[in-house]
């Protein structure tokens, strides 16, 4: 009988043989165009891609069934996890998290290779050719330096495993990881596609239009892996925020930061011919970037709390890095003259400067966090001297070009290709600088005086400026777009006869991607409004004893006391909590911290947090005295967090507009049902887009969302293990502990 | 399950892998023809996914224009160079699909045949002719292609008569010359051997 070891690791060298052998085969095929070798060489992927597959299929299978003979379920499993997190540890660890990258990369080639099997056949068997490459290198990592079938050297296999880290036992981290390596491994083929146009010296738009919907299939896995990311590191890990600039978060920042230049970049390129090496340099930037934050990653370079993915593969990220930069960038200088683009720039007052504009902003942004996270890095191996770099120094730097980046999104949407002209820019300019200057008063005022100025808040010259500067920005941004859809729309109705829904409906069914990208724009403006809303944050490290109250804003919080839960796994301690405004009650609040009885040392936080559009009521119990039952918590009131999480998820659902396949594009699936795989893919898409913002809206309003699930139902006897922490008890407890000590 | 995923996968990468030596496990004639297979379809398949390409193109730059983010002078230069561009991959898909160049290989193969005969019989011409109109109703490639060989095998293995039809070998019925099998007897005239006329055979010497 074959056991899973053997299967495993036979899975994956077969899929490294092939893979190289792939390679060598996709390269005769470009070379020659000898169908024979065409074909060989895509069905060399699918076979490649089917022995990854059987690979990760095996390694499930053995967490599963709890195969604790291999190293790797032994270490980030045991027999009491529940089977969501015993598939959440198929990522949890190094070797794994590797592996499910490899199947992402070969799952997303083998779409590719299968839906242009029949089109852009100068390009196909180089797109081959550069996936199967990238492929054996994440296959030598595996089987040469990380992998996930070892084995223990000792006869006696251990009869259970360790379990996964407690910070990962939460969903928003078995979706989280998934989601960020999605990002990072689909990368490949709109990179394979750059690579692909500068081997065969086609550089037309051709491999623009080829990859312009992979484009954004990275950049949507990116921005569900950093949501969820803000969100976990919100909600368990107790930053304060949902953005702490952690080198880590900032690693994979670079890519999406990059990947959104591109998508904006490579529009001038199909309509007027320009930005060619641009565009190439971004796309090879943007895969760099992603192999790059995986080394820094998983080599211990930089310290995170994502300490738990480090290990001894850095070298081998370091030679992947070294080896793809130095193909990617001998071929874009081989190719830099045949670059040049078609045409000029008209005049610095058109949509293509606009756009150009853009770019600069976006990769001046990525090198300002480039930088701020390599910096401490450089300096302690250039002179020996530490330096931290923290939140306050990005925010120097990121505010000013986020809200210039606000302005241009609000410009580039109305204005004119080519030139702008004073006719122009009377039709497309006046109204929304008038509605913006008549309505930014109004908004601001009635918030104001309707809720701001009772929380008693005074924010510094720079940051309120910072905040009116960016509401301003937020609402020009969204007039121009409303401007931009209603002329579509009488457009339509005039030109057509159709009415009002019916014009709007179809502009979105006809221009999806003009229309998503206007959606994914509002996401963008509701992401500001949050931004804008931290001028008047409130926060407070306060600690407290019983019965003593505190005011945060207009709050008044009165802390009640300890309870202990006890559950099999863990144990939890629950502050409880009672809020109150204008002397009305309005949330208990149970904030805990968990302690897993596997890792006595690793207390997690069930952070209470209090979510309404308005502003967070956000309460962390960071310590406490169990004798005394003093407890210190995080406090704060952070106005309008909300619409992070909203705008997050009306650019998930944007993007998902932009990529919704065209009658054409399924046409290419055929013979599979078109209208059933449509509907299947999508959906499932679309509720992962909206699970995130569903979710925080059920733990805000339920007891789901803190420490509180923990506690019995109301009405069950109070049994032994859930007991009230009184002094005389804990007492009682320290003493015996002290006496066994002395023993 | 995780069982029968495991089978799933094993199964589909033996498949694909036998799939990946296919093409040079056959003789030199089977790897020929391989290379040859469906490359119509391909070059169809190709043209047709750029000429949508440009179409979207011409629907953007009409919204742009409706928008005033296009000036006039700008939508018709831009119109005027995607139309081009899609006109031009039109006519290539018409080369591909049976339209100019069928025509003008039915030509050649019309010329060849004259030289062949040393004669210009009214009856080619017609066979000639008649076909691509024939082809144009198709819209498939792959039947026109079908089409088109059981032409060339017709024309080749019935003798064609004045009037543009032949006679079924079998049972003397008159039809098509673009016919494979006898309408009344089913015989396959496509694989009967040619029996060319004397004058044919003596003007080839």
């Amino acid at each position: 009988m074959i056991d899973n070891q053997d299967l495993g690791t036979f899975a994956l060298y077969y899929a490294l043989v092939v893979c190289l052998i792939g390679t060598a085969i996709s390269v005769v095929a470009g070379r020659t165009g000898s169908q024979r070798f065409v074909h060989a060489s895509r069905f060399a992927s699918y076979t490649g891609a089917g022995a990854i597959f059987v690979a990760g299929a095996v390694l499930m299978h053995a967490l599963l069934t709890h195969d604790f003979s291999i190293q790797y379920v032994a270490s980030f499993s045991d027999h009491t996890m529940p089977l969501f997190y015993l598939i959440g540890s198929f990522w949890g660890g190094q070797a794994g998290s590797l592996l499910f990258w490899t199947s992402v990369v070969a799952a997303s080639m083998v779409s590719c290779v299968y839906i242009y099997r029949r089109s852009y056949q100068d390009f196909m068997p180089w797109v081959s050719a550069v996936c199967l490459a990238v492929l054996s290198g994440l296959l030598m990592i595996l089987v040469f330096g990380s992998n996930p079938f070892e084995g223990f050297s000792i006869i006696n296999d251990p009869t259970t495993g360790k379990g996964l880290n407690p910070l990962l036992q939460t969903p928003k981290m078995v979706m989280h990881p998934p989601s960020l390596l999605a990002g990072l491994a689909t990368m490949t083929i709109p990179y394979a596609f750059a690579m692909a146009a500068l081997i065969t010296g086609n550089m037309s738009n051709a491999w623009v239009k080829a990859a312009r919907k992979w484009i954004l299939i990275p950049w949507l896995f990116l921005s569900i892996g950093n949501m969820l990311g803000g969100m976990w590191a919100y909600e368990e890990l107790g930053w304060g925020g949902y953005w702490a600039w952690d080198p880590v978060e900032n690693a994979a920042f670079f890519p999406w930061l990059m990947t959104s230049a591109l998508i904006h970049s490579i529009m001038i390129q199909e309509r007027r011919g320009m930005l060619k090496r641009w565009n190439i340099g971004l796309m090879i930037s943007s895969f760099v970037l992603t192999i790059f934050g995986t080394y820094i990653t998983r080599s211990g370079l930089i310290q995170s709390v994502h300490t738990f993915a480090q290990s001894e593969i850095g070298d081998y990220f370091l030679a992947l890095l070294l080896t793809v930069l130095a193909v990617s960038l001998t071929l874009f200088l081989w190719r830099w003259k045949d670059l040049k683009s078609d045409r000029r720039l008209d005049s610095p007052a058109s949509r293509e400067s606009a756009f150009i504009f853009n770019n600069w902003l976006l990769v001046v942004m990525t090198l300002v966090v480039l930088f701020g996270t390599m910096w401490p890095k450089i300096k302690e191996g250039l002179f020996g001297q530490e330096v931290a770099i923290g939140p306050p120094w990005f925010n120097r730097w990121m505010v000013p070009l986020g809200i210039l980046l606000l302005l241009l999104m609000g410009i580039g949407t109305i204005i004119p290709w080519r030139r702008m002209t004073m006719a122009a820019f009377k039709r497309q300019f006046v109204l929304p600088i008038i509605a913006t200057a008549g309505a930014s008063p109004v908004i601001l005022g009635a918030y104001w005086y309707g809720r701001g100025a009772a929380l008693g808040v005074t924010p510094t010259p720079t940051e309120a400026s910072y905040a009116i500067i960016t509401v301003v920005c937020c609402i020009f941004a969204i007039t121009t777009m409303i401007a931009d859809v209603a002329r579509a729309m009488n457009a339509r109705m005039s030109k057509h006869e159709e009415n009002a829904f019916e014009a709007l409906s179809r502009l979105f069914i006809k221009q999806r991607r003009r229309y998503g990208g206007y959606v994914v724009h509002l996401g963008i403006v509701c992401a500001f409004v949050a931004f804008a809303g931290n001028a008047l944050k409130i926060e407070q490290d306060i600690s407290l004893n019983p019965g003593e109250t505190f005011e945060i804003g207009d709050y008044t919080l009165t802390y009640e006391g300890l309870t202990l839960e006890n559950e099999p796994d863990k144990d939890i301690i629950i502050g409880k909590m009672r809020a109150e405004r204008n002397n009305q009650h309005v949330y208990d609040l149970r904030p805990g911290k968990a302690v897993f009885h596997s890792s006595p040392n690793m207390p997690t936080s069930e952070i209470d947090i209090k979510t309404t559009p308005m502003e967070d009521l956000y309460v962390a119990l960071v310590n406490h005295d169990s004798r005394t039952q003093a407890a210190a918590f995080k406090i704060f009131v952070a106005p309008f967090t909300w619409w992070f999480w909203l705008g997050g998820t009306i650019l998930l659902l944007g993007t998902l507009i932009c990529m919704w396949p065209t009658r054409e594009n399924l046409e290419t699936l055929r013979p599979s049902p078109g209208v059933f795989v449509r509907a299947t893919a999508f959906g499932a898409l679309a509720i992962l887009c909206v699970t995130p913002l569903a979710v925080l809206t059920y733990e805000s309003n339920t007891a789901w969302g803190s420490a509180a699930r923990f506690e019995r139902m109301v009405g069950q006897e109070e049994s032994e293990e859930v007991k009230e922490l009184t002094p005389e008890k804990t007492t009682r407890e320290d003493k015996a502990g002290a006496d066994a000590e002395a023993s | 399950m995780t069982i029968a995923l495991i089978i799933l996968f094993v199964c589909f990468t033996l498949v694909m892998a036998w799939q990946t030596l296919s093409p040079f496990l056959g003789g030199s004639q089977e790897q020929l023809r391989f290379d040859l297979l469906e490359d119509e379809l391909r070059q169809v398949e190709e043209l047709t996914t750029r000429k949508n390409l440009y179409l979207d193109n011409l629907r953007e730059i009409e919204i742009d224009r409706d928008l005033d983010k296009l000036s006039e002078k700008d939508y018709l230069d831009l119109k005027r160079r995607y139309e081009r561009e899609t006109v031009k991959l039109m006519r290539q898909l018409d080369d591909v699909h049976g339209g100019r160049g069928w025509e003008a290989r039915v030509e050649d193969a019309i010329e060849a045949r004259q030289a062949l005969t040393g004669k210009t019989p009214a009856a080619l011409e017609g066979s000639a002719s008649e076909a691509p109109e024939k082809k144009k109703k198709k819209s498939s490639t792959s039947k026109k292609k079908k089409k088109k060989q059981a032409t060339t095998r017709a024309t080749e293995t019935a003798p064609v008569n004045a009037s543009g039809t032949i006679q079924c070998p079998e049972c003397d019925k008159e039809m098509e010359a673009a016919a494979k099998f006898c309408s009344q007897c089913g015989a396959d005239i496509a694989h009967i051997e040619p029996e060319l006329p004397e004058t044919h055979i003596s003007a080839a010497e």
